[in-house]
């Protein structure tokens, strides 16, 4: 395989990994915040993905103007959801956590196959298919569009957590919710914020992936699982690891399928992610909590 | 800069009074379980009247998992066939009723369903429009407890491999769809022998995939045919661009591609924006998805000049009336995996007849007798099947025959193969 | 009281007891279908059983369980049909390759004491790591799967005609797997699972190898999956990886086991019994009506709804009809007077030197937590520890006991080197300690933590002996059967003691046990600390009660900023300069005339 191809991979999967790497984050500033791990965090991914993929075809929105309609919409179902489950799992033990999101990651894929049926469901854009090349290596429109609004993201993301006052509370509260507390910080409106916050934010890369990607009711778990590898990467509650991590899974990701053309590809990702935990498994930074 | 890292934090709170809400909480939820579980134990006693005379076949397919859709659509061709069979007079004068079970697609659901159906229902024949894994696990319950099982869609060759004798496959194996691949490229190879074509092997590595993309490349290196490249991908991979680019750097002019619709829409996307503009010649259910021009420009589909190898089509003639049937009900063409399932129906109903025929009681021996006999001409189908007639020693029908359709302007799917059912003629390499 | 007689007691036989009545009665009364849905409970109570002595009363949550599944379907299909096998055979091997597999995936999270959370998911990453390697291999099938061999002629082929055939077979793995499980858990395992489970750090001060244990039950547990693995195979008739290695079988396992009470013994039996017929009817049921794709979403809210309802399970949602989550077994537990193998005693105080500390240092990333500390211990003294927050007292206690390692330095105890051994070898030397925050076992009673301790690497009757006297010598006996997490705080710093008593320790280390005490409950302290040297054994506390310090101490050493900065008697150095600056900081100097003065002034 040559090594235009090899760079290709790398490129394609750091593209991708830009739009991981914001899925993770939101899932890792959930886990920070009220140490709650959530297993239907694609699944409400996925959720966003069907309402992209709604407001295109009923109203011929593009996915990316999209996103600011589908956001209000998440936050209503995070609100439901926080309330309805998590807050109950609240402090409870990883299993209890583990179980409950999983339910609801059952029902939202069912909810799902249910509503919209097992078809194929994708978004037509007038950027299907569009690249350009840079030093030989092909960088898909729709790609790069999504990357960078997810960098954005992140970015603006990392400056409300350091610069404004609930970014600072929301600092207290995931380092020591006691003291938070003492300091006259409403932990749990914080954290309820943060829930329907992070989840309206899935709006972001529902949008950019549904530009380029394609939806089924099963993508739900596959996200979920992927956000989930990459925030125990990147070192729980540690967001620059989720982020560093997230561009790192999706380079692997894209590497191996190049690189091996054989059914056990995929495994390495699995080997690379176990090996790299137990090299750092305090995360990437080594700033990841003990869960 | 400050950390970044949310870090360091013991567990939340939980005060007093939060205690006492929350019990009160849990005892509410408690309630509505018990309502709910109340509400279900309460279905048990409702029955479920039906004509006493009805043919009750069980139908085996995934409604759900990641390959949903080939139980969401053989269930819509399910329909149909029961309508369209039941309105012209049913299976000797009694209804046919399928009832469609769930498998997910997993061996092991198939297995306790076939026990299910077969121990408890009695079923005298079971059909099974599922993938092959399912199938698998369903037939070697069939051979062991000596129940005829229809394979109406997996393809894979690894059960007739297994010689059973209660396995009867209406589907064709990946054998049959790797020699018909191979004969339209004969057809197709224009001025150029094929011998001096380059021809590169694309293909999801589940055994539907792999399964035909291995049987071809033996068939081709067998006729001295050059493979320049063979590359396989996992089907839930995100992110085709490298994958298709490995396929460019060995510059075919053909590029024969197995996959599923999800992975080929996101590959022929990556082909555009590569640039890379092979022939395409499909096989399977992806290729061929009548939806495809609502996945992907038709532009793109043009550009790629894609044949796909298939086995059913809905504009070849003997399927006219399933075509209308299912238009007229569902607004959408049906699909290969609608119109195989639909095909299979017809054929199960042949052999109802012809055992009813032999005796008004349906067992298990007389309908595995009745799909020995059969021996129904393709055109009878609405496949492109030659004939439907099954191997004794293994169940293979061996009168299976592929189709392959050619997309015209990206929109429709024209048969263009072979001659004896073609519509249109066959996309020519230059 | 001997194991089997404890077997035969325990809920465990009497859950095996019902089952087999109920195999009998569905054999002779029930068809085929209900049949197979027995043999696929029993299977998943195998399976959740299995699972349950990791994560649930181990504590370490394993997502990854269907990689012993899997090991063992695929070990016994490859051996019976490339090499003629039998089955039989084949699961035993699928379930020694298993084992092995769960130690290579255990060993390094196990050894470097990594989080939970990152061992759950190293197990997950190792069943798709499996799952995509079985994929790859031609030999072994690859993405098509392996059909086992046909129906057999006789047992040994292990696939059978008749559906009674295979309950029976399911009937006897699950009863050999919980039987074997209930053994262990009535033994002294029982209690080093629980101890692990409550508290890691406490379970390695009372002498029990962490490590050891839990490779050990992770390799049982992977064992006991391999098995089911096997059987599944033979009876489903085809396996391909997704189906034997799929997340599903997690999953599944995950909401069989929490649903039942994960951590009870038979929380695995009530989950699979409950939930595998009502999915099993929820499907049929609305195949029936028509809404075949909904069953997933009503499990999936029924699932939801269940979770957050019985947040312990169904074991202690039965709670009240005496379900208990496994009870261990604590013997007679009263002194016969006088008669205690008291180890301490025979050991006298005779002076010398026992324990020496020299140039003990712990560096936290360039931060001196201990530096350059010396110490000498004699044997028989009671040694104070003193000094301001953060002066690094905790620490010491810390590398003495085990839990850290100096960065540089020499600790010997009786002659023998000792810095850098894990806690419970420390412990087995002869040291105990307690913990600064109360490390209670809070599952277990007052007395099942003492005797737990006792237990460690001594035969039962003699740690009944010595727990009981540990007991009434700590005044405990009153609190004998009251849960740890239910008493006051100062008798949790008593039990805190007698569990490091219990281990009949030649040395013990108290870190502030007066901590939050009354003046009352201080002076009882003061005398249960005399009473323990008395015993024969070592003290070395670490308090902020000056009076209390100067009433007990021999000597007395003084910490500041990790630094040794004094050490004597108590008369000496409470008038040492030293360390009346520590405390107190440096007397002021002559004020300056205030700024404000100065001011008024002009």
């Amino acid at each position: 395989m040559s090594f235009a191809t090899l760079l290709q991979a790398v490129v394609s999967g750091l593209l991708l990994g830009g739009i991981y790497a914001l899925v993770a984050m939101s899932l890792a500033l959930v886990f920070g915040v009220m140490r709650v791990l959530n297993f239907a965090h694609g699944d409400l991914l996925m959720a966003g993905m069907y309402g992209i993929v709604v407001l295109n075809q009923a109203f011929g929105i593009n996915p990316y103007a999209a996103i600011v309609l589908v956001a209000p919409v998440l936050a209503l179902i995070g609100i439901a959801v926080y309330f309805v489950l998590i807050r109950r799992v609240l402090g409870a033990g990883p299993l209890m956590q583990a179980q409950v999101t999983l339910g609801l990651s059952f029902a939202i894929q069912s909810t799902a196959l249910l509503v919209f049926g097992a078809d194929l469901l994708n978004v037509r854009t007038s950027l299907d298919g569009a690249a350009f090349r840079v030093a030989g290596v092909v960088i898909g429109t729709p790609e790069l569009i999504g990357f960078l609004i997810s960098i954005v993201v992140c970015a603006a993301l990392t400056w409300f957590i350091l610069s404004t006052e609930f970014g600072r509370r929301l600092r207290a509260v995931a380092q020591d919710p006691t003291m938070a507390i003492l300091c006259g910080i409403p932990v749990r409106s914080v954290q309820m914020m943060v829930f329907v916050g992070c989840t309206a934010l899935l709006a972001v890369p529902a949008g950019c992936l549904m530009a380029f990607s394609q939806l089924t009711p099963t993508a739900g778990i596959q996200y979920s699982l992927l956000s989930l590898m990459v925030v125990v990467l990147g070192g729980l509650g540690d967001l620059r690891g989720a982020f560093v991590g997230g561009l790192l899974i999706g380079i692997v990701e894209a590497v191996t399928s190049a690189l091996f053309n054989n059914p056990a590809a995929p495994g390495i990702i699995y080997l690379v992610f176990g090996l790299a935990l137990l090299a750092r498994p305090r995360g990437l930074f080594g700033r990841g909590s003990e869960a | 800069m400050p950390p970044l890292g949310l870090s360091q934090g013991a567990s939340p709170v939980n005060t007093d009074t939060n205690a006492k809400q929350n019990q009160g909480k849990t005892m509410r939820l408690r309630h509505c379980l018990y309502a709910g579980l109340a509400l279900a134990a309460s279905t048990l006693l409702v029955h479920e009247t039906q004509a006493q005379e009805a043919i009750r076949v069980p139908m085996m397919t995934p409604l759900t998992g990641s390959i949903a859709v080939l139980g969401q659509d053989s269930k819509k061709a399910a329909e149909v066939a029961q309508e369209t069979i039941n309105a012209a007079g049913g299976i000797g004068g009694r209804p046919l009723q399928l009832e469609i079970v769930d498998t997910q697609g997993r061996p092991e659901i198939a297995r306790r369903e076939m026990e299910r159906l077969t121990r408890e229902g009695r079923a005298p024949v079971v059909l099974a429009c599922d993938i092959s894994a399912g199938t698998s696990g369903a037939a070697q319950y069939a051979e062991s407890a000596q129940v005829p099982l229809l394979n109406g869609s997996a393809v894979s060759a690894d059960i007739l491999a297994r010689g059973y004798k209660w396995y009867f496959s209406h589907q064709m194996s990946s054998d049959d769809e790797a020699a018909t691949a191979f004969a339209y490229m004969k057809t197709a190879t224009g001025t150029k022998p094929l011998a001096d074509r380059r021809i590169a092997l694309l293909y999801e590595d589940s055994p539907r995939g792999a399964g035909t993309g291995e049987r071809l490349r033996k068939l081709m290196d067998a006729n001295g045919v050059k493979v320049v490249s063979e590359t396989t991908y996992n089907r839930a991979d995100r992110n085709l661009l490298p994958v298709m680019r490995k396929v460019q750097d060995s510059t075919p002019e053909l590029v024969v591609w197995i996959g599923y619709t999800e992975d080929v829409v996101a590959g022929m996307k990556a082909a555009r924006q590569l640039d890379f503009k092979p022939y395409v010649l499909g096989i399977g259910g992806g290729m061929g998805d009548p939806r495809l021009p609502e996945l992907v420009d038709p532009a793109i589909i043009e550009q790629l000049h894609v044949a796909n190898v298939d086995y059913f089509n809905p504009d070849i003639k003997r399927a006219a009336a399933f075509r209308e049937a299912y238009l007229k009900k569902f607004g959408a063409e049906p699909s290969s995996y609608a119109g195989t399932c639909y095909a299979a129906i017809f054929t199960l109903k042949a052999a109802l007849e012809s055992a009813l025929k032999a005796s008004p009681d349906l067992t298990t021996t007389s309908m595995r007798d009745a799909f020995r006999k059969l021996d129904i001409p393709g055109d009878q189908t609405v496949t492109s099947f030659r004939s439907i007639r099954f191997d004794p020693a293994n169940g293979r029908n061996l009168g299976a025959e592929d189709l392959v359709a050619a997309w015209v302007d990206g929109k429709r799917k024209v048969t263009v193969f072979p001659p004896s059912i073609a519509v249109g003629k066959p996309v020519m390499l230059p | 009281m001997n194991s089997l007689s404890r077997f035969t007691r325990s809920q465990t036989a009497a859950a095996l007891v019902a089952m087999w009545l109920a195999i009998a009665a569905a054999a002779v009364f029930l068809d085929g279908y209900w049949i197979g849905i027995m043999v696929g409970l029993l299977g998943w109570i195998l399976l959740a059983a299995s699972w349950n002595m990791v994560g649930g009363l181990l504590g370490q949550v394993s997502f990854g369980h269907s990689a012993f599944f899997g090991l063992g379907a695929y070990t016994a299909v490859y051996l019976a049909t490339a090499h003629g096998v039998s089955p039989w055979l084949g699961m035993l091997v699928g379930g020694l390759l298993a084992a092995g597999f769960s130690m290579i995936v255990g060993y390094l999270p196990f050894r470097r004491g990594l989080s939970p959370l990152v061992f759950s998911l190293l197990t997950l990453a190792s069943s798709y790591v499996l799952l995509f390697a079985v994929s790859g291999i031609p030999a072994l099938g690859g993405t098509n799967g392996l059909f086992p061999p046909a129906v057999g002629q006789s047992v040994w082929d292990m696939r059978f005609n008749s559906p009674v055939s295979y309950l029976l077979l399911a009937g006897a793995l699950t009863t050999f797997a919980l039987a074997t499980i209930q053994i262990l858990y009535s033994g002294r395992l029982g209690f080093y699972w629980r101890a692990i489970h409550d508290s890691e750090a406490a379970a390695g001060a009372i002498g029990i190898n962490t490590m050891a244990v839990k490779l050990f039950t992770f390799a049982v547990s992977a064992f006991f999956a391999a098995m089911a693995g096997t059987f599944s195979a033979q009876h489903t008739g085809f396996i391909d990886p997704q189906s034997v290695f799929g997340v599903e079988i997690t999953i599944y396992l995950l909401l069989f086991a929490v649903v039942g009470g994960a951590g009870s013994l038979l929380g695995p039996v009530l989950g699979p019994l409950v939930l595998v017929p009502a999915g099993e009817y929820l499907r049929t049921a609305l195949a029936s009506a028509g809404g075949s794709s909904a069953h997933h979403l009503i499990y999936g809210v029924a699932l939801m709804l269940a979770i957050l309802s019985f947040p312990g399970g169904l074991v202690s949602g039965l709670r009240r009809f005496g379900l208990t989550r496994g009870a261990l077994s604590v013997p007679d537990l009263a002194p016969a007077a006088g008669s205690a193998p008291d180890v301490n005693r025979t050991k006298a105080a005779d002076g010398r030197v026992i324990l020496t500390a020299s140039s003990v240092s712990k560096n936290f990333g360039g931060v001196f937590a201990v530096r350059d500390v010396s110490i000498e211990v004699r044997s028989g003294e009671i040694l104070g520890i003193i000094g301001p927050n953060g002066a690094g007292k905790t620490t010491l206690f810390s590398l003495l006991a085990g839990s850290l390692k100096p960065t540089s330095g020499s600790i010997t105890f009786d002659g023998r080197e000792i810095a850098g051994l894990p806690p419970h070898e420390i412990c087995r030397a002869g040291i105990g300690r307690t913990f600064q925050i109360t490390r209670a076992f809070p599952t277990l009673t007052v007395a099942e933590t003492v005797y737990a301790a006792a237990l460690v690497g001594r035969s039962e009757a003699d740690a009944a002996a010595i727990a009981g006297s540990v007991l009434s010598l700590t005044r405990l006996d009153q609190y004998r059967d009251m849960a740890s997490a239910d008493v006051t705080l100062a008798v949790q710093r008593r039990l805190e003691i007698a569990r490091a008593l219990a281990t009949c320790p030649r040395l013990i280390l108290l870190d502030e046990i007066m901590a939050g005490l009354t003046p009352r409950e201080i002076n009882d302290a003061i005398e249960l600390i005399r009473s323990i040297r008395d015993l024969g054994v070592t003290v070395i506390f670490i308090e902020h009660h000056i009076r209390a310090v100067m009433a007990l101490s021999d000597r007395i050493i003084v910490l500041d900023a990790g630094e040794l900065i004094a050490e004597g008697v108590p008369s000496d150095v409470a008038r040492n300069p030293r360390v009346v600056e520590a405390y107190l900081g440096s007397p002021a100097e002559e004020p300056a005339s205030p700024p404000l003065d100065k001011v008024k002034a002009r």
